[in-house]
């Protein structure tokens, strides 16, 4: 599904970023761990044609990001705020995003609907603009938004945080839920050690920018993870 | 101690900014321009101070003068409101801290009264109250003198400041305000009064009774205690934006768009965007003063119908909303630039969205500025042939810079302390759309041939019309080769 290739990226010549290869399977929770700095949010801005790589190609469906935008039908995101447009008020932005994706109108009542859920009852109806809302619930948007139009895969940069206990765990329900479902691929970064290794198959640990392991997760996955981390 | 790191932080700010460090070019460039004028001043104030008895030989070259001060008062004023930038400390970062607020404040201000105008200002005013006022009333009164004019400055600086902060704040005290600058100046123009004799007998007024000299400190005293009222009362955070302010949220929604696609969409985001964020909306709000623009040209004899200020009037009257528009194009959607780019809609669409947007702009510019023929059918014309310019061409130049802005604008705070893009490098950012026009036009008028330069004016807005696709294909071109530069300006907030 997602090809990388002797990926580089460097800023005024420090590498951040340098793998050699990594593939990402169709219908898998991908998962990416590291301390800050690792090179996780630069890694999806790569593979989402954010910026620009010094030299390799990230490549989703034989496609390479950079030279199509085909990927662009199949993926839904979400990393930071620059993935919100805070003047419009959630239903609109929903509107407008499941447009953008090919959604007809009852497509989008439906989706929104389906999300209520997720929403706790705090997004839909309050007649307030994405601005306006907490940051709690503005990464609650965002992370429905990347659900919509039937993505093959989703990008998620570290969607557990500012988020409420009850609503990390429906996140992760309804991961494991679209992955079974709907044979969606994601790839999720997170700093909760056992959130990811709740929800995700395989686990990549960033270091450095280099991929420092690279484990399918089983039952002691959490243990040696939390002893690679620890100080 | 305290003062000591704010200055420290805002240099920082200053030279850290990425902005700063890309434009270093344009940087130099402005401090070149604001050098020479500077040295002009200079040079200027100190001959004609020392040679004014031979420039006004009149019987009292003082009182000229002092009519001169008032003169240039009052285009102070207006340089001010278009070009001077607002002080700006970002106090979010402060505000938690154990600092004073009341120190906060002072800093703010005090900043707001270093800047170029005021500079110009003790340069104009010194080389004469050491050339003359010193000769005729002696060294201490001149520099009490001194003292009161840069008071007189100082209030405008701090009038202009709060004008300013006002107007993204509250547009009914700005507008009273305006309304009674507007009526004063309305009186001198009727000759009700003369502004500048009044202005000028003020002035031999304290100069006779130095008491009065204390007044003009009295005035700058007090527009900056109404500053320092007004921030004080807008420090908290929910001031600041609109924190906790419910938004009616169906404005600018407009049914009708959804019939229209991708590109209905992107045009109903648009006004959205227009219509829901501060700084556009005073934008909105100052339109209808830009197309009154031409009652002030076509009511004065001294401009006749056929001069390049025409062009330039028309021009401005049926671009400048349009300019306004594209020309933030991007830097608009900066905060959510990276979603534009991920979420699989076509630049193509984008810019179709824009130029249509753009188009509907000046065609109602356009209109409102048909019934200026009553002021004579060549205005019409005129008019026309600066409509078809804008729409062929200045409507995908504009489009074209705006893929050039690689900086969020902060739309949204409109109020106390957000003063981005409002100074005199977008103004200069105008300048070409201005000029353009003008460089097809004069040639024919000097040859006696003003028709023709309309015609050549008009066929050229036609011939850019006719590519409008060459320039849309272009402008993508840009946008494909220039994305991730722009996505990187854009992350940048603040």
């Amino acid at each position: 599904m997602i090809q990388v290739n002797n990926l580089i990226k460097s800023y005024n010549g420090v590498e951040v970023l340098n793998i050699n290869n990594l593939k990402i399977e169709k219908g898998i929770c991908f998962g990416l761990v590291g301390n800050n700095g690792a090179g996780k949010t630069t890694l999806f801005r790569l593979i989402l044609d954010l910026i620009r790589s010094n030299s390799g190609v990230v490549e989703i469906d034989n496609g390479v990001v950079s030279e199509t935008d085909k990927w662009k039908k199949i993926t839904g995101s979400y990393l930071d705020q620059g993935f919100l447009i805070d003047f419009l008020n959630p239903e609109e932005f929903f509107e407008f995003t499941g447009k953008v994706k090919g959604m007809s109108q009852d497509d989008i009542q439906l989706f929104i609907k389906e999300m209520e859920d997720f929403f706790n009852g705090e997004v839909i109806g309050k007649k307030k603009l994405i601005r306006n809302l907490s940051m709690g619930n503005q990464q609650k948007i965002g992370i429905a938004a990347s659900f919509m139009g039937n993505p093959e895969i989703i990008v998620l940069d570290e969607p557990f945080n500012s988020l409420d206990p009850s609503t990390q765990i429906r996140l992760k329900n309804l991961v494991k839920q679209k992955q079974v479902e709907k044979k969606i691929t994601f790839l999720i970064s997170s700093h909760d050690l056992n959130h990811i290794t709740d929800v995700c198959d395989r686990i990549v640990v960033l270091h450095e920018g280099k991929v420092a392991h690279d484990i399918l997760t089983g039952e002691d996955t959490l243990t040696a993870l939390e002893q690679y981390f620890a100080v | 101690m305290l003062i000591r790191s704010f200055i420290s932080h805002q240099w920082k700010q200053a030279v850290r900014s990425p902005i700063w460090q890309k434009s270093l070019a344009m940087n130099i460039f402005m401090f070149f321009i604001f050098f020479i004028l500077f040295a002009e001043v200079l040079i200027a104030s100190i001959f004609i101070s020392k040679e004014w008895h031979e420039i006004i030989p009149g019987t009292e070259p003082l009182f000229a003068f002092y009519k001169v001060i008032a003169y240039y008062f009052s285009a102070m004023f207006v340089m001010r409101f278009l070009m001077q930038q607002l002080p700006v400390l970002e106090v979010r970062s402060y505000l938690h801290l154990p600092v004073k607020k009341n120190t906060l404040l002072h800093f703010v201000l005090a900043k707001g009264s270093l800047n170029f105008f005021n500079l110009i200002s003790i340069i104009f005013f010194t080389p004469f109250a050491v050339f003359q006022i010193a000769f005729y009333y002696g060294n201490l009164i001149a520099l009490a003198w001194l003292i009161s004019m840069i008071s007189i400055d100082l209030s405008l600086n701090y009038l202009i400041i709060y004008i300013k902060k006002q107007m993204l704040n509250s547009l009914t005290i700005v507008t009273i305000m305006i309304s009674i600058i507007g009526l004063f100046a309305l009186g001198d123009f009727m000759h009700w009064y003369s502004y500048s004799m009044l202005f000028a007998n003020f002035i031999e007024l304290m100069l006779k009774t130095p008491v009065l000299l204390v007044l003009p400190l009295l005035l700058a005293a007090f527009t900056y205690w109404m500053n320092f009222k007004f921030l004080s009362m807008n420090l908290y955070l929910e001031d600041l934006s609109s924190y906790t302010k419910k938004t009616d949220n169906q404005i600018g929604n407009v049914g009708y768009l959804k019939n229209f696609g991708i590109i209905g969409e992107l045009i109903g985001l648009d006004i959205k965007l227009y219509l829901r964020n501060k700084r556009t909306k005073s934008m909105l709000y100052l339109s209808p003063l830009f197309l009154a623009y031409g009652l002030i040209f076509y009511t004065n004899d001294q401009y006749d119908h056929e001069g390049g200020m025409m062009i330039f009037v028309g021009v401005f009257m049926t671009g400048i909303l349009m300019v306004n528009y594209l020309q933030y194009a991007f830097a608009y959607e900066g905060s959510y630039f990276d979603l534009l780019l991920t979420s699989g809609i076509n630049f193509k669409d984008f810019i179709r969205a824009k130029f249509i947007a753009a188009t509907i702009l000046v065609s109602v510019s356009y209109m409102v500025t048909i019934p200026y023929y009553l002021f004579g059918v060549e205005l019409l014309l005129i008019n026309t042939a600066c409509f078809l310019f804008n729409l062929g061409l200045v409507i995908p130049i504009a489009l074209y810079f705006a893929t050039y802005n690689k900086k969020t604008l902060n739309i949204k705070q409109g109020s106390a302390f957000n003063y981005q893009g409002v100074g005199a490098s977008h103004w200069l950012f105008l300048l070409p759309f201005f000029i353009g026009p003008l460089l097809i036009y004069l040639p024919f008028l000097w040859f006696g041939h003003q028709e023709f330069g309309l015609i050549a004016l008009g066929l050229a807005g036609i011939l850019g019309l006719i590519f409008r696709q060459v320039f849309a294909r272009l402008i993508l071109k840009n946008v494909n080769e220039r994305k991730y530069i722009m996505a990187v300006g854009f992350r940048e907030r603040g």
